[in-house]
């Protein structure tokens, strides 16, 4: 892992125009150490909580008896909750605390109005505490991945505002003016997000037409996905990945290319064939999801020449590891994306289990997986040490990519088998349920796996804070003890 | 890149293009959605569902059914749904003009419910009782009526008490061992009443303009028909008792 003095090597010497302004990486990291620590274990504590959720419900497929009486615990209301867990709780907050601190090591920069983080921090979860328990409760809004009950979404809408606005100012007073590719990547995901959400809260509040608030949701969902959560994995990506490599991102031009073409059409697609739409949606949407491969595999290359070829390179850290394993998900979801629209393969694969599985593939496999590459990059810096045990961390690396797997593979699997039996005429629902059954225990297992792992890394981040809180306060307390017992002696005299 | 300003306006331009694209365009179009009317019958497709019915689609949105179920019927070449009966077209935007929240879900763990209404009615079944009756025992323990079934038991929608001196006309009949011990009934709640009315009243057959129910070819002697095909679909293996 590196060391927090380690040189920024992300982009050319050239593009340093406002270096003598630069804050030391040590400063910068001090500046902004609570603040991102805090948003973490914020976050954390929800993909815990999720996938715990997700292991549930994925069990009760297999297992429909297990804790039955217990109404909020039905598949139905544990799905909403998960999603909702995932996306809002850990996806968002995360992306923000490591756009943040990236922002500010590549800017040059110490963290401007932290408050204003805290305010996002505090409003957003409480926003997805009351989001959660109210889908629990039966309050769910029947869209799928946006589900937030008003309540929740509003408070949210408000705090992102606010923690967004924040984080655009500290682009703005970056003492490095050039821009780095993850910038470029880390404005998309932000701003995007932020108009996206604000309007479809704003419309299903204002419109009261059932059509136009699932008109709304698949459109939010394709803007959350695409346009949030990828760009903003690779933002991470983007950074981490010339650390680990030790060269520059190259070639620029290519990277430039497919961030243009991925601006202007990732955002047509997601429509699924069979949705109650105009059918020139539905081909505006393949088409969208047949071109956006090419921003996509242009990405890739991208990683591929920056790496210089040498992809085994990564391998050796953790968070090498694991934004490895988000660029590979990022690849397999666009080529699977394009498939699923082909004539044969759609009458199959569509309204089966293959829909959530895709969805997971780019929420836990690229967005999260570059997430906990992240996590694992920033913690040792913010907290001034290493990981307990660098080999712990390779564990949980390993562990994550492999429960994603497990949980991706069998979701799109058994959704192909589900499909392929219930396109026989005559079959029966036991029948295609049971097609499915061997691969969905597959995910479950995935899913028990993905919480355990998880679950030590919540721990672990508790564990690192509060040995940098120990670190930070002990010397303080004492130096305020010492100046006490001085105070109490001269009064005494 | 060194200014933010031109990633920011080539942002602008992107989403607002997209935005006007896919959420302003179909808007304006859906503005003249109306009901057609079906000259043969003088009646209007869709109608509004009944108070009950609508209480009950909220119940569905509540519990999340749409997790489960679909209520969208694939034209042909994609899938087998006109093929296997589940309906008689493709689903599309006026079957749901009415509804307060719209939920063709994205997953089918268990049969799609688009025309779930007009094939749990069997012959005979005039007011639809006794498919109501038999979706509320579904509904109370789904193993009841299919031991391999996935579905989640949503007993909480009823009350299972003891019988007074006259037993609730309400009251499930359920096969031995699936009900309540005995001296005591299990009656549904009001919330389980409305989603069997909601269940029941879905029914997307109706021919419209957009997609029309493909008429019968006339042979011979046999009259061409529109009616509901005979239904005989993705459902539970064993009748329910
Ligand atoms: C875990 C997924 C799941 C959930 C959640 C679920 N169902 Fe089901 N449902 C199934 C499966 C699987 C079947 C088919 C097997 C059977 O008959 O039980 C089914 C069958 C049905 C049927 C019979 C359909 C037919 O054509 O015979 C109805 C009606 C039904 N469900 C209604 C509901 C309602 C209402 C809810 C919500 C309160 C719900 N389901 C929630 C999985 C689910």
């Amino acid at each position: 892992m590196m060391t927090t003095t380690a040189t920024e090597i992300v982009s050319t010497p050239d593009d340093r125009s406002g270096e003598h302004d630069r804050v030391l990486p040590g400063e910068i990291d001090a500046s902004c150490r609570w603040t991102v620590l805090a948003l973490f274990v914020g976050a954390l504590f929800w993909l815990v909580a999720a996938s715990g959720l997700q292991a549930l419900s994925s069990v009760k497929l297999l297992m429909p008896g297990l804790l039955a009486p217990w109404e909020f615990l039905t598949y139905g209301r544990l799905e909403g909750a998960v999603s909702c867990g995932l996306v809002f709780g850990f996806a968002i907050p995360a992306l923000m605390a490591l756009l943040t601190w990236i922002q500010c090591r590549l800017g040059g920069q110490s963290l401007a109005g932290s408050l204003g983080f805290w305010i996002f921090g505090s409003m957003w979860n409480l926003g997805v505490l009351g989001s959660v328990l109210g889908i629990l409760a039966g309050d769910g809004s029947g869209l799928a991945w946006f589900e937030l009950p008003l309540y929740g979404a509003a408070p949210m809408a408000a705090a992102y505002i606010v923690g967004a606005g924040v984080l655009l100012l500290n682009v703005k007073l970056r003492a490095v003016r050039e821009m780095h590719v993850s910038q470029w990547f880390l404005l998309l995901a932000v701003i995007w997000f932020g108009w996206a959400f604000t309007v479809a809260v704003l419309l299903n509040q204002t419109l009261s037409s059932g059509l136009v608030h699932l008109l709304v949701g698949y459109w939010f969902k394709q803007q959350m996905f695409f346009m949030t959560l990828l760009p903003g994995a690779l933002a991470v990506v983007f950074y981490v990945l010339p650390k680990v490599a030790e060269a520059p991102v190259r070639p620029r031009s290519l990277v430039l290319f497919a961030f243009w073409t991925f601006v202007f059409i990732g955002p047509w697609g997601g429509i699924p064939q069979s949705a109650p739409l105009p059918a020139w949606m539905v081909s505006v949407g393949v088409v969208a999801s047949t071109l956006v491969l090419v921003p996509i595999l242009a990405t890739i290359l991208t990683v591929y020449e920056t790496l210089g070829g040498n992809c085994g390179s990564l391998r050796k850290t953790s968070e090498g590891s694991l934004v490895m394993g988000s660029v590979l998900a990022l690849a397999l979801f666009a080529v699977m994306n394009w498939v699923r629209n082909w004539s044969g393969v759609a009458g199959v694969v569509e309204l089966s289990v293959f829909s959530k599985g895709m969805s997971l593939l780019l929420v836990l496999g690229v967005c999260g997986l570059g997430v906990l590459g992240g996590i694992h990059h920033v913690v040792p810096k913010l907290t001034h040490s290493q990981w307990l045990q660098p080999s712990w961390a390779r564990i949980h690396g390993t562990a994550s990519i492999l429960s994603v797997a497990a949980v991706v593979a069998g979701l799109i699997l058994a959704g192909m088998f589900q499909g392929l039996q219930s396109n026989k005429l005559g079959s029966t629902a036991s029948e295609i349920a049971g097609a499915a059954r061997p691969m969905l225990a597959l995910s479950a297992l995935g899913c028990l796996s993905y919480f355990l792992a998880q679950s030590a890394l919540f721990g672990a981040v508790l564990w690192q804070s509060a040995l940098a809180c120990r670190a930070c306060c002990v010397p303080c307390l004492v130096d305020w003890a010492k100046d006490q017992r001085v105070e109490k002696a001269e009064v005494g005299r | 890149m060194k200014h933010g300003p031109f990633i920011l306006v080539g942002l602008l331009l992107a989403s607002a293009s997209s935005w006007c694209g896919m959420v302003l365009a179909p808007l304006v179009q859906w503005r003249d959605l109306q009901p057609e009317k079906d000259e043969g019958t003088a009646t209007y497709y869709p109608s509004r569902r009944s108070g009950l019915a609508e209480q009950g689609s909220e119940v569905y949105r509540a519990m999340g059914c749409f997790h489960c179920h679909t209520q969208i019927i694939r034209g042909r070449g994609l899938g087998m749904d006109l093929e296997k009966g589940l309906g008689t077209r493709r689903s599309v935007a006026i079957d749901f003009l009415y509804d307060h929240t719209v939920m063709p879900g994205e997953t089918r763990l268990g049969p799609d419910l688009a025309n779930f209404g007009v094939r749990s009615r069997k012959a005979g079944d005039t007011n639809g009782a006794l498919a109501r009756r038999s979706i509320l025992v579904k509904l109370f323990d789904p193993r009841s009526v299919n031991s391999a079934s996935i579905m989640p038991s949503y007993a909480h929608l009823f009350e299972v008490r003891k019988i007074s001196r006259t037993p609730s006309p309400e009251a499930l009949v359920l096969s031995p061992g699936a009900g309540a011990q005995s001296g005591f009934e299990v009656v549904p709640k009001p919330e389980a009443i409305a989603l069997a009315a909601y269940l029941t009243s879905l029914d997307s057959q109706k021919s419209v303009f957009v997609a029309p129910v493909p008429k019968p070819v006339k042979k011979g002697g046999e009259k061409g028909t529109n009616a509901s095909p005979s239904v005989v679909v993705e459902t539970h293996s064993a009748p329910p008792k």
